[in-house]
């Protein structure tokens, strides 16, 4: 190493680094957004009306109701407490069947998009002599990634509510239009993190089954999949888990899950109902977290 | 495929501007027990590498058994993979998966995509019983259904040489296996591989850091420095002089050191 090459190394880089140019930038970004939207911070201090509502909703937090707080109740309603059940259990069910395919096509799209999946094809076109179905897939491969990666984007670009109001104009309110509307944007949010999960997955043992002499599909199954396994059974249970919150504020449209009920008891100002069902829809979301906790320990360790 | 016997003539092989490989030439017959040593750099791994098809010499030309290695079909370099057993340094095992489940994954040369699916889901009973025969002659047959992660890292290392053995192989190489494991267990793994090559009549070229290891257990030791072979020969032939001239530090480093 010569003396000029030692002290460029030891001054290191200049005095202001890029990344302090771009940290400032995106401070500079932020202010800006606040200035442009107009923000008037004392619309955040509620009018009498407002802090009434407000006491009278918190007020009810830690007392939430045990029974209808209507007066007149039809008759043959169930309990309070029964019907908030099965409005978990019904949340329960559309975030379930909304997984499944979204799962599958997540899957699907996520090897598709992967570079790792693509990656023992291309190695081998760069050899001198090759099939014609390793060339085919050598030259295909990255046109197919680059499709799945673009389909992944534009389901997911659409929000679930989104889906949604298309799917309840198209077929009204059936279970089918809001299990779909799940399902779409999470196949694509579940690609895209699979196939970085995938393509970030250690590779020497993939590396070891291919010197061994294994087809490239069981160098990708048995070499690199087990690597990613883990963190893409925990990232699909907390999917699950957002599933669970989308299906039940999917019920603002009329679909019988907890945010159903939510909004009806809310209109009919009996916050202590609207407390019960949140806090049935808080243990469903605590509870599939401990979930997840359990099934990821035993997949690590 | 190979029947176990390699040759190199005038074979060299380029990083970028690297040359790792000079013009080298080496024959090894079946069944020869053979320690590449020098200092790190010199070029071992890349000579282990060029035997699979793993590296590609720029010139010269690599043949196993009778066939040139750089001119072979993919379904053809496949199944001269499947008949050399490799071992590294870093194992390369999927730590998630069962002892028994890694070393099946040896068997993949061998197999189509669903014959692997099985082999991995329900193993044959034949299979696991060849598997468990494996690890009873490395010393860890009751490990058989444990989770590789679960081991100790010398428990990891006799799975690793298990799998490689399940190739059912005729060559067997080792990149310094032994390099990141204490000297006592070291010694043991030297002596097992080499036993285990001798007693099957594979092929075992091994790169060693270690000198005295590879004096003690080989009967041919080849000296790189460089990208050079400097030494061939028995270990008795490895005098005072040779060793110097395989290790001294070259003169660059030397100045480095000192300023």
């Amino acid at each position: 190493m010569t003396a000029p090459d030692r002290a460029a190394m030891v001054r290191g880089p200049g005095p202001v680094g890029a990344r302090l140019v771009v940290l400032l930038l995106l401070l500079t970004a932020g202010v800006w957004s606040a200035v442009t939207l107009d923000l008037d911070l004392r619309g955040l201090w509620p009018g009498r009306d407002g802090w009434q509502l407000a006491a009278d909703f918190f007020g009810r937090a830690l007392t939430p109701a045990l029974s209808h707080e209507g007066v007149d109740i039809p008759p043959g309603a169930p309990p309070l407490l029964v019907s908030a059940l099965h409005a978990a259990m019904r949340t329960v069910i559309f975030a379930a069947a909304a997984m499944l395919p979204s799962v599958v096509l997540g899957l699907l799209l996520g090897f598709g998009g992967s570079t790792a999946w693509w990656a023992s094809a291309r190695a081998r076109g760069r050899r001198g002599s090759v099939s014609a179905g390793a060339r085919l897939r050598s030259t295909a491969g990255p046109a197919i990634s680059s499709v799945c990666r673009l389909v992944s984007a534009l389901l997911r670009s659409v929000h679930e509510l989104l889906w949604a109001v298309l799917f309840l104009a198209a077929f009204g309110i059936t279970p089918l239009a809001a299990l779909v509307a799940i399902a779409l944007p999470y196949a694509g949010t579940l690609a895209k993190v699979f196939a970085e999960m995938i393509d970030e997955a250690p590779r020497p043992a993939a590396g070891a089954l291919r010197e061994a002499g294994a087809t490239p599909a069981a160098v990708f199954c048995f070499g690199l999949l087990p690597g990613a396994l883990p963190d893409m059974t925990a990232y699909t249970l907390y999917r699950f888990e957002c599933a669970l919150r989308s299906a039940a504020v999917l019920g603002f449209f009329g679909f019988p899950t907890l945010g159903y009920h939510i909004a009806a008891s809310f209109e009919n100002l009996y916050y202590g109902e609207v407390w019960t069902y949140l806090y049935v829809l808080v243990i469903l979301v605590v509870a599939v977290d401990w979930w997840s906790g359990q099934v990821r320990r035993r997949l690590v360790t | 495929m190979t029947g176990g016997a390699f040759t190199l003539a005038d074979v060299s092989v380029r990083f970028g501007d690297t040359a790792a490989l000079r013009s080298v030439s080496l024959h090894v017959g079946v069944g020869e027990l053979v320690a590449l040593v020098g200092p790190s750099g010199a070029g071992k791994t890349t000579l282990l590498r060029l035997l699979n098809g793993s590296a590609r010499a720029v010139t010269g030309m690599v043949t196993a058994g009778e066939r040139d290695v750089a001119g072979l079909a993919p379904s053809d370099l496949r199944s001269l993979r499947a008949s050399i057993g490799v071992v590294h340094q870093d194992l390369r095992l999927v730590p998630n998966l069962r002892v028994s489940q890694n070393v099946l994954s040896g068997g993949f040369g061998r197999q189509g995509f669903w014959s692997a699916v099985r082999s991995q889901w329900r193993p044959r009973r034949a299979d696991l019983g060849r598997a468990h025969a494996l690890l009873d002659r490395v010393g860890i047959a009751e490990k058989l259904f444990h989770r590789v992660d679960r081991l100790s890292g010398g428990q990891q290392q006799r799975v690793a040489i298990a799998r490689a053995l399940y190739q059912d192989p005729r060559v067997i190489l080792a990149d310094e296996p032994v390099a990141s494991v204490d000297p006592a267990r070291a010694r043991d793994t030297v002596e097992l591989l080499r036993d285990i090559c001798r007693e099957r009549g594979l092929t075992l070229l091994m790169s060693l850091h270690n000198l005295d290891l590879a004096r003690e257990f080989f009967p041919r030791l080849v000296g790189l420095r460089d990208g050079r072979i400097v030494f061939d020969g028995a270990p008795n032939d490895l005098d005072r002089d040779r060793f110097d001239e395989l290790y001294r530090l070259p003169a660059q480093e030397v100045s480095d050191d000192g300023t």
